[in-house]
């Protein structure tokens, strides 16, 4: 899995052996584009699973295909596993060498199973002993996103903000780094990302005023090697003379100081909790940043750069190559660090470099990655904050009233602020040239108040309410970004899709739902292959792996949580549809539906 | 900012583990012949364990001693809710290690009293006996923290006061229950370099420093910002006023032993022993508000109950001090618990409730004392209280 070994995959369209069935369930347009020209730009998992998205294109790609549309439906569970935690298991295990390796919510314990063994027997259990009083800082359950592999070591972080190295076999700790201040409300719930001998990682807690950041730790000591902010000065965020910023908005000195009310970028947030992308060519990491703080946007006039933006870095040392911001003055809680799926494939039919970028905005966005400019941006979900985004600006065009204000309720606003997708990751299939998306239909009434700075509690400024939005609450959208336009969608009428989803090159497609189905879909036409019921709603990602036996199995994690998924627990009353930052309002029915849980699922022919 | 002395709910904090409790065996009902009926945890050194090896087994055998009788055990976790189970329950009549003045139930005069010590390594920080001390904020000091049940420990807010925020790290105090001595890992971090400071009740840093070569246990020294020193007495259900008098006579009486025990498990005790009246119990009454005052106490009605006008204050500090934030604008949870549904892990009365937000909570409910006053406390607990009913000013529209 290194980047030596990233043979280019050329896969011309595979699909010559079964036209499509006529798509069921269809929405908007026809049949996937034929693919031509996929270049896959990093080696995919084969086998194993040592990173969070099984790339580091984060296209969550497997090339095994002995599970595939034709015997999908016979899969049955193979074992199950328990962390004990019944809280959100967002996230996706690791496969390395023989053993399956699990982070649980806080107190995020590392569990090692042997998978060579009947029933894979636990092998260790490593407790890092983080310290209990990040619990109540973490904004949207005590959730992890999961580890990455390298060098012998897992890699992962606790909630309260240590990043931690443990040794693959013994499961002893190698080192730990304080990374973040839980005192000031600084948490860790994302993956790191090995690049090299970098480990890459960044800090939650928008909600609470802090700054975000993200850093390079080395990976043999954990010594924090470089460290950029994103608000505040450039040489706080490691823009320098290497920095090419494709839109006039984006040019200028010190724009995470100018784009402030006075002093208000070091309360600014944008902090990074969702996914790192890496292109081993170009040598650079991929990432997106938070929310601006607090939500209420009369307290922080001007664009709030970089919140809400994309950014193209130097895995080294840390410098930024590009920036883009995607929401200037966010006012609606729209952070945007989803995964950016890095695809070659030719656009206006020559090959260029491209970015996918499914927002929270619900526009997906695709980029050059070499530059940042966006080549398109059309919506995926129903959408009204904004009519459209202007190409030459890079910019939205954005409703006048739908824009929030201090003391003023603004109704009917789509999507809400848990997005028209949240940071559960979606997954690309060179096979089909198409992007599965994990959408949600959520709107919001949202009232921006005014707020106090206290550290270590909410610096929120805003009383939203959610609901479902018209038709339907979540969909698994087959999109075309090439021809940005959906190709077929798999409407959930109950919840949004909280699943990450996985591609495979059986042409399947699995995700999970909120009140506890496993699904196989078949990746051309969306029909369902095959289902499950676990015993808990699916807020993880699906991953697959080789055994040693030589089987292909898929493994997801089933135990309702999140920001959305909390709803479920007993400690969140429905009666006020204004909890858990407005969520309550759209997800009071859960608890109807499901129950926590903490359970891995691994299934097999 | 004074955080005064509020001993009541830091005895909470340590009660919960401190305390020991008595009582024999389930199915018998009050009284004498069935010998002394003590509630006791069965896993919990140096205060008792299922072996009677802890001081207040032994304590326990003095007294009955002096009964003559023999002490029966009912054995019950000391955690939440344990009166209820156990005293309140009639299957005991006797809790040992109770803070005094505790009001859930009838106290003795205190047995002894001890105070909150700085474990170092020998020949480290040399002459740390206070919590102000400047060299603290760039030690690694170690607290316990009560686990699921309980709340902060009261030096760390001194400490946080003085500048050790970043540098403090928490232990569990009752970590898990099938290990043989949780609160030992605390002590063993120093030994094992892991912290530089431990700051814990005397009790028990006596104990495991004891068997712990290389370590120091120094008493900290009461600061303007607080007293750590809380008296101990034996808890009777409140209208067991015969017995407490019993007690409080077998007390005096056999106190030179008790002493002996407390001096062979090493339980640090200041020099003004015996001293005087408990200092609990004292409480501020609610009156002109003052910023950093002390938290209400547990007896004292709220102030401001069904007074409609503090509802609307208390709803207005509900958001302005973000509380909205962590528990749901209107109290519906999120972060936090809610406030709305019948769980109340800490308790539901108004005294309850207002000294978790005066005193924090674990797993990071913060200590609201330090930027509220008693009477916005009053006014907030107020307001809770009355959510999901026809009083609750600006329910959530559904």
């Amino acid at each position: 899995m290194r980047a030596a070994a990233a043979s280019l995959l050329l896969l011309a369209s595979a699909c010559a052996r079964d036209s499509p069935a006529p798509p069921r369930h269809v929405l908007d347009s026809g049949s996937p584009a034929p693919v031509t020209d996929v270049r896959l730009i990093s080696a995919l998992p084969d086998g194993e699973w040592h990173l969070p998205a099984g790339d580091y294109a984060n296209t969550r790609f497997s090339p095994l295909d002995s599970i595939n549309t034709s015997n999908v439906a016979r899969l049955k569970v193979v074992t199950t596993m328990s962390t004990g935690i019944p809280r959100g298991h967002e996230g996706q295990p690791l496969v390395v060498g023989g053993t399956l390796y699990v982070v649980s919510p806080f107190p995020n314990l590392l569990y090692a199973y042997d998978l060579t063994q009947p029933g894979a027997p636990q092998k260790w259990v490593f407790d890092p002993r983080a310290d209990p009083r990040s619990v109540g800082i973490a904004c949207c359950d005590v959730v992890n996103r999961g580890a990455s592999y390298a060098d012998g070591k897992i890699i992962y972080a606790t909630l309260d903000a240590h990043a931690i190295a443990v040794d693959a076999a013994t499961g002893r700790e190698v080192w730990r780094t304080r990374v973040g201040n839980i005192n000031v409300g600084e948490t860790i719930t994302m993956a790191p990302l090995v690049v090299k001998n970098r480990v890459i990682v960044g800090s939650s807690g928008g909600e609470l005023g802090v700054r975000g950041y993200i850093v390079g730790l080395d990976l043999a000591t954990g010594r924090e090697v470089w460290r950029a902010f994103h608000t505040g000065p450039d040489t706080d965020v490691l823009i320098g003379p290497g920095f090419r910023a494709h839109y006039a908005s984006a040019q200028g000195r010190d724009l995470g100081v100018s784009t402030w009310p006075a002093d208000k970028w070091r309360l600014g947030g944008g902090t990074v909790w969702g996914w790192v992308s890496y292109d081993p060519e170009l040598d650079l990491i991929f990432y997106g940043t938070g929310n601006p703080g607090p939500w209420n946007p009369d307290m922080r006039k001007g664009d709030n750069k970089w919140t809400s933006s994309i950014f193209a870095r130097d895995p080294d040392d840390g410098a930024a190559r590009w920036a883009h911001q995607i929401v200037p003055h966010d006012m609606w809680d729209y952070d945007e660090i989803m995964e950016n799926v890095l695809v070659d494939m030719p656009w206006n039919d020559t090959p260029r470099k491209l970015l996918f970028h499914p927002g929270r905005t619900g526009f997906m966005f695709v980029l050059d990655r070499t530059t940042g400019e966006v080549l398109s941006a059309e919506p995926f979900q129903p959408v009204n904050w904004a009519t459209r985004y202007d190409l030459a600006t890079g910019r939205p065009v954005v409703d006048p009233a739908k824009m929030t204000a201090q003391d003023r309720v603004v109704r009917g606003i789509c999507p809400s602020s848990t997005g028209a997708k949240e940071f559960n990751p979606s997954a690309f299939s060179p096979r089909t040239g198409l992007l599965y998306i994990p959408a949600h239909n959520t709107c919001m009434d949202y009232e921006a108040t005014e707020v106090n700075y206290i550290a270590g509690t909410p610096f929120l400024g805003a009383s939203v309410k959610m609901y479902p939005g018209e038709g339907h609450h979540g969909e698994l959208v087959a999109w075309d970004p090439i021809r940005a336009r959906k190709v077929w969608g798999v409407k959930d009428t109950l919840f949004p899709i909280y699943s990450g989803v996985l591609a495979t090159a059986g042409d399947v497609v699995f995700y999970g739902t909120m009140d506890g189905w496993f699904k196989a879909v078949d990746a051309r036409t969306g029909n369902e292959l095959w289902s499950f019921k676990t015993g808990s709603g699916i807020v993880g990602n699906p991953m697959t792996y080789r055994g040693s036996d030589g089987r292909q199995y898929i493994a997801i994690y089933s135990g309702i949580g999140g920001w959305m998924g909390a709803v479920a627990y007993p400690t969140i009353s429905e009666d006020d549809p204004y909890a858990a930052l407005g969520v309550v309002g759209a997800m009071k029915d859960i608890k109807r539906h499901t129950s926590p849980g903490s359970t891995v699922y691994v299934f097999g022919l | 900012m004074s955080l005064g002395c509020r001993p009541w709910q830091g005895v909470l904090v340590l009660f919960a583990s401190a305390l020991v409790l008595a009582a024999t065996s389930r199915h018998t009902t009050t009284s004498g012949d069935h010998g002394l009926r003590v509630c006791a945890d069965p896993n919990n050194l140096p205060f008792s364990n299922e072996a009677g090896e802890g001081f207040e087994n032994a304590i326990a055998e003095i007294i009955a001693d002096d009964l003559g009788q023999r002490v029966r055990y009912t054995w019950w976790p000391s955690r939440r809710g344990f009166f209820r189970a156990t005293l309140h329950a009639g299957v005991c009549d006797v809790v040992m290690g109770v803070p005094a003045g505790l009001d859930a139930v009838t106290t003795t005069e205190s047995y002894y009293s001890s105070t909150y010590v700085f474990v170092t390594r020998a020949g480290e920080t040399p002459g740390l006996t206070t919590l102000d001390d400047p060299r603290l904020p760039s030690r690694v000091i170690g607290l316990h923290v009560v686990g699921d049940d309980g709340a902060r420990v009261p030096p760390e807010h001194v400490l946080a006061a003085h500048g050790s925020v970043d540098n403090v790290r928490g232990y569990s105090l009752f970590g898990n229950y099938g290990w043989p001595s949780p609160p030992a890992e605390l002590i063993d971090a120093v030994r094992r370099g892991e912290i530089d400071v431990a700051v814990a009740w005397g009790p028990l840093a006596g104990y495991f420093s004891a068997r712990t070569p290389g370590l120091v246990v120094t008493p900290i020294s009461s600061t303007a910002d607080a007293s750590l020193e809380f008296e101990i007495s034996l808890g009777v259900r409140r209208d067991d006023q015969r017995r407490r008098a019993q007690l409080d006579a077998i007390l005096r009486r056999r106190a030179p032993e008790i002493r002996a025990v407390l001096d062979r498990f090493h339980v640090p005790r200041p020099d003004a022993q015996q001293a005087s009246v408990p200092k609990t119990l004292v409480g501020d009454p609610p009156g002109p508000a003052r910023v950093g005052a002390v938290a209400p106490e547990p007896p004292l009605p709220n102030p401001f109950a069904k007074n409609l006008e503090a509802l609307q204050r208390g709803r207005r500090f509900f958001v302005a001090y973000n509380c909205a934030g962590c528990h749901g604008d209107h109290g519906g949870g999120g972060m936090g618990p809610s406030l709305r549904d019948h769980l109340w892990i800490y308790g539901s009365s108004d005294a309850q409730i207002a000294a978790s937000i005066a005193e924090g909570r674990a797993f990071g409910m913060p200590a609201w004392s330090r930027m509220l006053t008693t009477d916005q406390i009053w006014q907030i607990t107020a307001y809770i209280k009355s959510m999901r009913t026809p009083e609750e000013p600006s329910p959530p529209d559904r």
